[in-house]
């Protein structure tokens, strides 16, 4: 006989959404672990976060502007509210800006409050402007990409 | 009958600052873990279900560009974001990367373009525990 007890080591349930496309001016595609450790939905470009708890998330990608001629921005996007949400991100690997034609680190962010959500709200990841030409941000092997949002739950 | 439930600290962490030459394939060493167990040749921590971020850094002259993944005992957790480092003559840049592991966790070179000497002199992994 065998007893397996999951102990909450702390108050936070943290889940990794997979993006799979990130297509200019859209919203990224995601793929949801195969089980979830938070209470969120998830669906194919967006996901649900649910009133009785509040939420931060984060959304990154390593994208490569080979021609180092352009900048893009995403942000957290509540398509509930048809609103941008949190501090945005930018890539912007034009002319001097950048020694390389990678940048890494940059984050979009939001802390949404249990207040904020009247009973649930949809949220995505959405880029919001890109200039120039070049672009690789899909996971290639040669180190471009893989991106990745994070969503903590965390209590209210 | 009775049972006792362990408890570990909830947050944990694992470094190195000696340098590492690093090839496609390798896993990096940990020499120290604080709150945590070194296994596997000091190369896994022992994590339960975690969220864990690791980071390196590299100072080398060269070009270099590590694909960093976290990875478990026996499958890899392609999840997060590579380390992406293009490193030119004098410059130090660093990079990490995320993910959600059970069991234990390490740092691993998922692939690697370098134009200069293969190095770096920093690697780190930060871990909260969700679950244990």
């Amino acid at each position: 006989m065998s007893y397996k007890i999951d102990k909450l080591a702390v108050p936070i349930k943290i889940d990794m959404l997979t993006p799979f496309t990130l297509d200019a001016n859209k919203d990224w595609g995601l793929t949801a672990p195969a089980t979830l450790n938070t209470d969120i939905s998830v669906g194919s470009n967006d996901f649900t976060i649910y009133s009785g708890s509040s939420y931060y998330i984060e959304a990154s990608v390593t994208a490569r502007n080979a021609n180092r001629n352009g900048a893009f921005t995403f942000q957290i996007y509540n398509q509930t509210s048809s609103i941008a949400i949190g501090q945005d991100a930018l890539l912007n690997l034009n002319g001097t800006a950048a020694s390389s034609a990678r940048q890494g680190r940059r984050v979009a962010r939001a802390l949404i409050l249990d207040s904020d959500i009247t009973s649930s709200m949809v949220i995505s990841v959405r880029q919001t402007s890109i200039s120039g030409s070049g672009w690789e941000w899909d996971y290639q092997a040669d180190g471009v990409g893989y991106p990745s949002v994070r969503v903590w739950q965390l209590p209210s | 009958m009775s049972f006792k439930l362990g408890s570990l600290p909830a947050f944990f962490r694992a470094h190195n600052t000696s340098n590492q030459t690093l090839n496609t394939g390798d896993n990096l060493t940990l020499g120290k873990a604080y709150n945590a167990i070194l296994l596997d040749s000091n190369t896994r921590v022992s994590c339960d279900v975690s969220y864990v971020y690791g980071e390196l850094k590299s100072a080398v002259v060269g070009s270099n560009l590590f694909d960093l993944d976290f990875h478990s005992r026996t499958t890899r957790q392609a999840q997060g974001w590579q380390a992406s480092l293009q490193v030119v003559t004098g410059l130090t840049q660093d990079d990490g990367t995320y993910a959600v592991v059970s069991g234990t966790c390490g740092l691993f070179v998922e692939n690697m373009i370098t134009q200069g000497d293969s190095e770096t002199n920093q690697c780190r992994i930060y871990g909260m525990r969700l679950k244990q």
